[in-house]
């Protein structure tokens, strides 16, 4: 198939393409179901004065986005043309990301599995990966409470994250590469300038673009520095291995300190020595695992190596 | 590779077009010859087309003259060679390549549109319904230039 603007192929799902293949996301007008590169199309929706269809004039109602996410998965979110993107379906995509990462095995060792390389290459999981170590900072007790704490933490940050997503496009208003975000006065929507700045010339009013899509109240543009990172299209699951991998290596590390701290020790940490060391040795071995805790690893002789690196650094050389 | 590349292949593999790019490395400026429709009285005249690319093509039009006094047509500007085309303006959609376009322009020929006249005196004759002195005139305006 291809694209009539462009006049390149639109790569879509086949059974004889590549594993890594990267596919096209495309846009299909509807009723006349005719197909572009998605970013074809809006890019003519943005210049055009109409809504016909560029093959066969018929005018467009709706268009559905269809993802092509590797070899197992499409997904369509239909935009209501003259609305922009509807929100609820793009939760939805994320949703059904989400749970079909969990029946699908090979993909889940693609996806889920942080090593270095990955989290280095994909922004969601090294802002996942960051998450949790944000966390992990405020939280130095292995104690009810705290895991409780962070429960409410990450529900919070959930939360937070899908009121952050721009209505438009669906993705993060925070790390937009320093594209303004916008807030709406009245619903607290959020969006990007850019995106709505498109929208609005696509449904040909460009003077209203700071105009909520939702409820038509004035948008404005905000600023502001966040605590923690935003945790993008998070599967639970994900978020619960890396937690249970995190507090098993804490296990070890504590396990070590606790000779070195308290009475009968040479050693006289304070409380917030305990809390730093106990941070950096859990980091390191954390990426040492590359994320995953791996039986192939001497937890406990790594964690005392490390730990007596750090004591050296505060002065107790002869331990 | 961009879109206008792909078209001068395609336009450059078939040789009875009379289509072509400027230079081979500029393909924002392209000229064509039109040959006048048989039975019309533009027929046994070639007429040159000046094309220019806007830099969102396609999704912009090309923008398209005739060379000036060149062309008696109802729908186009005598003295500037502009043309009146729904494809040119408004109707453009980015599927038309070059080809469509000029192809668009030679039917203009056998076809002209009372509605839109940019040629005033033509468009008198036009919507009088007097065929005949308007193809006179047109060949009187095409004498006229030899
Ligand atoms: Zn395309
Ligand atoms: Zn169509
Ligand atoms: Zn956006
Ligand atoms: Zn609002």
């Amino acid at each position: 198939m291809e694209c009539s603007i462009c006049i390149e192929p639109i790569i879509i799902k086949s059974s004889t393409q590549e594993k890594d293949q990267i596919y096209d996301t495309v846009g299909e007008l509807l009723p006349c179901h005719h197909k572009f590169h998605s970013d074809c199309i809006r890019k003519w929706h943005s210049f055009a004065t109409d809504l016909k269809c560029p093959i066969c004039r018929t005018v467009s109602l709706s268009m559905s986005l269809i993802y092509n996410y590797k070899m197992w998965y499409e997904k369509r979110v239909d935009i209501d043309l003259n609305k922009g993107f509807l929100v609820g379906n793009i939760i939805e995509y994320d949703n059904m990301m989400t749970s079909t990462r969990e029946t699908e095995p090979d993909a889940l060792v693609a996806h889920v599995v942080m090593t270095e390389d990955i989290t280095n290459e994909s922004p969601v999981l090294s802002r996942m990966f960051q998450t949790i170590l944000n966390i992990d900072d405020m939280n130095d007790d292995d104690s009810e409470k705290d895991v409780e704490e962070e429960e409410g933490i990450l529900d919070s940050l959930r939360e937070e994250h899908n009121t952050l997503l721009c209505r438009i496009c669906g993705d993060d208003t925070v790390e937009n590469n320093g594209d303004a975000d916008h807030r709406c006065y009245n619903c607290n929507a959020r969006y990007h300038e850019s995106c709505l700045h498109s929208t609005a010339s696509e449904i040909g009013e460009s003077d209203t673009w700071q105009q909520c899509i939702e409820c038509r109240s004035l948008t404005q543009r905000i600023k502001g520095n966040r605590r923690f990172r935003i945790v993008n299209n998070t599967n639970t699951d994900e978020l619960d291995k890396i937690r249970s991998t995190k507090r098993k290596i804490q296990e070890h590390v504590r396990k070590i300190l606790k000779q070195y701290y308290g009475t009968g020790s040479s050693v006289h940490l304070t409380g917030e020595q305990f809390t730093k060391i106990n941070q950096t040795v859990s980091r390191s071995l954390y990426s040492m695992s590359r994320n995953e805790y791996q039986t192939k690893i001497d937890y406990d002789y790594q964690a005392k190596q490390k730990v007596l690196h750090e004591l050296h650094k505060l002065g107790y050389t002869s331990v | 590779m961009s879109r206008l590349i792909k078209e001068y292949k395609t336009i450059n593999a078939q040789d009875d077009i009379l289509l072509f790019p400027e230079t081979a490395d500029n393909l924002n400026n392209w000229t064509a010859m039109i040959t006048g429709p048989p039975n019309t009285p533009y027929e046994g005249h070639d007429f040159k087309l000046y094309i220019s690319i806007p830099d969102a093509y396609p999704n912009s039009p090309p923008m398209v003259k005739f060379h000036r006094e060149a062309m008696p047509h109802v729908n186009v500007n005598y003295e500037t060679g502009e043309i009146c085309l729904d494809i040119l303006k408004g109707e453009w959609s980015p599927v038309y390549n070059l080809l469509y376009t000029v192809q668009s322009i030679e039917r203009l020929l056998s076809e002209p549109n009372a509605d839109s006249p940019l040629n005033l005196e033509l468009g008198i004759l036009m919507r009088e319904g007097d065929k005949t002195a308007y193809d006179s005139l047109v060949r009187y305006y095409l004498q006229r230039q030899k």
